[in-house]
């Protein structure tokens, strides 16, 4: 009887003592340090975001440090060839760089088949993005999308219907020749459209950068979109484009933009610029915005999207802490607070489930415009840029745009060229 | 009498033609302060307007205050001012000492160091980033303000090179002269030539103060705790990747750049004393 | 007198003692990242991951490279004129800003501003002037019947349209020419006067020999700085149109932080480092027929 309640109390004790020791590292917070670009009002939006994940987190904290834009990777590198990179960075579209050089965590190696499962639901259909070689490296916190922005005043103006926007690429170019103006001088005063970034076209036009691994410049779908670009130079005249561009480069250098200064009646631009026209456009600024036209052989709906924006260094110090947080903000569970984000920026959830929430709804009466890029997101079958030279090659794409914008050559030799430059830094590597 | 009137009427002609000269590339000159100003004040609505507004119409004077605040700019002020005038102190102590070892004293490998100390400006900073991080690094000084102050004391190739050009104008007689009086070495150094640099000495702290004040990078890669930036990422935070806050951008820059326009405005005369002043030599 | 004599031994020592906070800061600071970027450039080196040694290839490859070679271009073109205009306007305005005419210090102060107003404004600035539309530049060179070139967006023009913004940074260089204009004896100017020398001739004879100490800082300067030069085109053309403005740091930057080759980066430095030590050995050696130190023999 002794013996048993002996046992009994020292069984007790040895299970207290445990609970205690579990307790004590359950509570043990670990500090995981996230570098972001969200710079000036957007910080607040961040510390918001840390402050409500630590609540519902109590055994992590978060310590965010704002890093500007430019210069962000510079700092990362240094910091991993230190050896002591954050816990988290959201970089900007060249995760692939870093996955290929072997420099971030697979983070489907982290997460639960249930974690994985909701990775892909929130972030449908755009995670394929973060995809490269049968691993996941990134998370969509959001995505930019394009279509074309046009300026009903000046529809009006030219005896256009405002509420009948070229849906193909024939009218498209027929528009702007009725939009575009002279001034005096017989420079261009107000360009009707002119195409501008090659990247994205040729997507439209039904083009691939990429086959899998493969560099494919020369695609047919990037000639076509090439042979448009050269089609508007030959049309307005090369030096007429380059005085209207040099002309620009004011407006440029002050972020000002030549849509709202009605520099362009048409223009190809991201779904931020609704906020922006909001906050800078004249009162009686009327617009509409509406999926890029393609040609016939295109691809509507285009949407080209690089890698994602969260990763995860591969020495960073707590990268399950890490990715806790990275999946808090995929939004399950919360989804107002989710919805309450995207009523703050020029950014548009990716997930059902988030915007259908009243507080994104009410914000989209607000400004309707962003249904349409809401609705581009989910026709879409969106285009991947996953490969490890991705910004050697969006250079090259540009050199080779400006080339066939100035007319310095056949736009299929050009881009053959740019084929064969890329080709061979991607053999560089590899070898 | 003639003579006299025609030299005043050629002097007059002369400052006359200065006056223009000076005041038309002037205006050029001011405009990007001009343009600062004037878009610190403006509301949103008048910052893409066309033509140009040069005075708002309302003034956001306001636009000031806020900028204080949209960033935590004055405790940015405070970091900078913190590093600004000690590495501006350091590269003053350390910088004439070493130029006056290459341009006042007469040893046989001096021209082979000079030669060493300007080449170490032909190597570009981002190749030498990285291993340089490592370096401060393994010491420890990482988030802190020690690789930005510290090396500014062992001398600047850049400020090194300057003075060594001044020393070099000044007479030999003066130093021979001392030396002969049973002067020591450090004591032409600080007795003599110093004084006698003092324009110099002026323009290299300006030059460092501006620079400190305006340095982006070493901040940017050195530094891991908010608290401590500088002024120069604080502005960099009213940029976006997709939108720049024009008018607090601007309105922050202006108060940054006044402390540097007034320092230049009021120690002009220390560095330029004016032609009647440098009589002594000679 | 030998290399060591008492006083050569008495002089290294004191020239040694002088220079050593330079040498202990060189020991400490420069030599480990000095010899590990020569290290690096014979290496594949992302950063990312440890440095792999493929001996001379980046070399090789750097000559194979077109872009090296516009890259190079493009700087030689810049360094050809900006140096040179950056030298002459630099004198011209100092030697104006020393006049004595009322208001001098508002003028001087004015002429340094853009020294020190955020490049960002600078921009914006230039960018109006050398508008093809409505920039004063242009309106001018109308005037006399030239039709105004494209400017920015014009390949063939966009590195005249920087050279001409880089000309703007002339208030450093002015300066130092300022403060150096302090060191001429006035009693040269004097005994001038007293021959009846005019104002011109003044500044030949006296001004402009007496600092040519300072012109050489400027020179030489201006060259190290002009074939590093960077900034301006990073901000403002990134290279741009049709890599018109790909400068050779640039390139060495893209290579460095965008394409993640570091080590060919390297062998880029050290290639310029060798080019830019040649062109400035040259005008050491010439100084000596144009510089005059009043402190030397």
């Amino acid at each position: 009887m002794q013996l048993r309640k002996r046992v009994l109390t020292l069984c007790v004790l040895a299970l207290v003592v445990a609970l205690c020791q579990g307790a004590v590292l359950a509570q043990e917070p670990v500090t995981i340090t996230l570098w972001h670009g969200w710079t000036g009002a957007w910080t607040q939006v961040i510390n918001d975001i840390v402050e409500m994940f630590e609540a519902s987190h109590p055994h992590i904290k978060v310590k965010p440090l704002v890093v500007p834009y430019d210069e962000r990777d510079t700092k990362l590198m240094a910091a991993i060839a230190a050896g002591d990179p954050p816990d988290i960075i959201y970089t900007m579209g060249n995760i692939v760089s870093y996955a290929a050089r072997d420099a971030i965590v697979p983070l489907d190696k982290l997460m639960t088949p249930d974690e994985l499962q909701v990775y892909k639901d929130y972030q449908y259909p755009l995670y394929q993005a973060n995809e490269y070689k049968g691993h996941i490296w990134s998370f969509h916190g959001f995505v930019d999308a394009f279509a074309l922005y046009y300026n009903k005043n000046h529809f009006r103006e030219v005896g256009l219907d405002p509420d009948a926007p070229p849906t193909d690429i024939a009218t498209l170019d027929a528009y702007a020749e009725k939009l575009t103006t002279m001034n005096a001088a017989g420079q261009i005063d107000r360009a009707g459209f002119l195409p501008d970034d090659l990247w994205h076209w040729a997507d439209v036009f039904g083009g691939s950068w990429l086959d899998g691994d493969k560099i494919t410049a020369a695609h047919p779908g990037n000639i076509a979109a090439a042979e448009w670009f050269a089609s508007y130079s030959r049309k307005y005249d090369v030096r007429k484009i380059v005085a209207f561009d040099s002309s620009l480069a004011t407006e440029r250098a002050q972020a000002l933009d030549p849509f709202i200064s009605e520099k362009f009646s048409m223009q190809r631009m991201g779904q931020w610029k609704i906020l922006d026209i909001d906050r800078y456009a004249p009162e009686d600024f009327d617009y509409g915005v509406v999926p890029l036209p393609a040609p016939p052989g295109g691809r509507k709906n285009s949407m080209i999207v690089p890698s994602g924006y969260g990763l995860i260094p591969k020495n960073a110090k707590h990268p399950e802490a890490a990715l806790e947080y990275l999946l808090y903000w995929v939004g399950k569970g919360h989804e107002e607070d989710r919805a309450k984000i995207f009523t703050l920026g020029g950014w548009f959830p990716l997930s059902d489930e988030v915007t259908k929430e009243p507080i994104y709804q009410d914000y989209i009466q607000r400004y309707p415009h962003f249904q349409v890029f809401s609705d581009l997101l989910r026709k879409t079958d969106p285009t991947g840029f996953a490969t490890p030279v991705e910004l050697f090659y969006i250079d090259r794409i540009n050199n080779a745009r400006d080339r066939i914008r100035l007319l310095q050559g056949d736009p299929k030799a050009i881009l053959e060229r740019v084929n064969s430059e890329v080709t061979a830094e991607l053999d560089k590597l590899n070898k | 009498m003639p003579r006299i009137s025609s030299t005043r009427r050629r002097r007059v002609i002369g400052q006359i033609v200065t006056h223009c000269i000076l005041i038309i590339f002037g205006l050029i000159f001011i405009l990007p302060l001009v343009t600062m100003v004037s878009t610190a004040l403006k509301p949103d609505v008048q910052i893409f307007a066309w033509p140009p507004v040069w005075i708002p119409n309302p003034r956001m004077w306001s636009n000031f205050p806020r900028a204080l605040t949209f960033v935590p700019m004055i405790l940015y002020a405070k970091n900078t001012v913190v590093i600004t005038a000690t590495s501006v102190i350091g590269v003053v102590l350390s910088s004439p000492l070493v130029a006056y070892g290459l341009a006042r004293i007469d040893w046989p490998e001096r021209n082979l160091l000079f030669l060493l100390i300007v080449s170490t400006m032909m190597v570009p900073y981002q190749v030498t980033m990285i291993p340089v991080y490592l370096l401060f690094n393994s010491l420890g000084w990482i988030n802190t303000y020690l690789p930005l102050i510290v090396p500014s004391f062992f001398g600047n190739a850049f400020f090194i090179f300057l003075l060594r050009q001044f020393f070099m104008t000044i007479p030999r007689e003066l130093s021979d002269a001392a030396r002969i009086d049973g002067c020591s070495e450090f004591g032409i150094y600080s007795r003599i030539i110093l004084p006698l640099a003092k324009p110099s000495l002026a323009v290299v702290a300006l030059f460092q103060f501006i620079w400190a004040w305006n340095d982006f990078l070493g901040p940017l890669i050195y530094l891991k705790d908010q608290t401590k930036y500088t002024i120069s990422l604080g502005l960099q935070q009213f940029q976006s990747g997709y939108q720049t806050e024009w008018a607090l951008l601007m309105a922050a820059a202006t108060m940054a750049t006044f402390p540097i326009i007034i320092l230049f405005f009021f120690t002009q005369r220390t560095f330029i004393q004016g032609i009647t002043l440098t009589g002594i030599k000679g | 007198m030998g290399k060591s004599s008492p006083t050569t031994r008495r002089n290294r020592r004191l020239g040694l003692l002088f220079t050593a906070p330079w040498l202990i800061g060189f020991a400490i600071f420069t030599i480990y990242p000095f010899a590990a970027s020569i290290v690096l450039s014979f290496t594949q080196y992302s950063v990312l991951s440890p440095p792999k040694f493929i001996g001379w290839s980046n070399y090789l490859d750097l000559f194979r490279d077109p872009l090296f070679w516009t890259s190079m271009y493009n700087t030689f073109y810049f360094a050809a004129f900006s140096v040179p205009l950056g030298a002459i306007i630099g004198v011209l305005l100092a030697l104006l800003l020393n006049q004595d005419v009322k208001g001098l210090p508002v003028y001087r102060t004015v002429y340094y501003l853009p020294s020190i107003v955020p490049v960002v404004a600078s921009a914006i600035v230039w960018m109006w002037l050398l508008n093809p539309y409505y920039g004063i530049i242009n309106a001018i060179l109308e005037r006399f019947g030239i039709p105004g070139p494209g400017w920015i967006a014009d390949p063939a023009w966009s590195k005249p349209a920087l050279i001409i913004m880089s000309l703007w940074g002339v208030g450093n260089s002015t300066l130092i020419y300022l403060a150096g204009l302090q060191d001429v004896p006035v009693s040269l100017y004097e005994s001038a006067d007293l021959d009846g020398a005019q104002a011109w001739h003044k500044t030949i004879y006296i001004t402009i020999p007496m600092i040519t100490p300072t012109i050489l800082f400027n020179v030489v300067m201006g060259l190290i700085n002009a074939f590093q030069y960077f900034t301006q085109a990073y901000i403002m053309t990134n290279g741009g149109p049709a890599d018109s403005t790909l400068f050779y740091s640039l390139y060495l930057y893209n290579n460095s932080f965008r394409y993640f080759k570091m080590g060919y980066a390297s062998a880029q430095a050290w290639l310029l480092f060798i080019i830019i030590m040649f062109f400035t050995l040259l005008l050491l050696r010439s100084a000596r027929h144009w510089v005059f130190y009043a402190g030397e023999d």
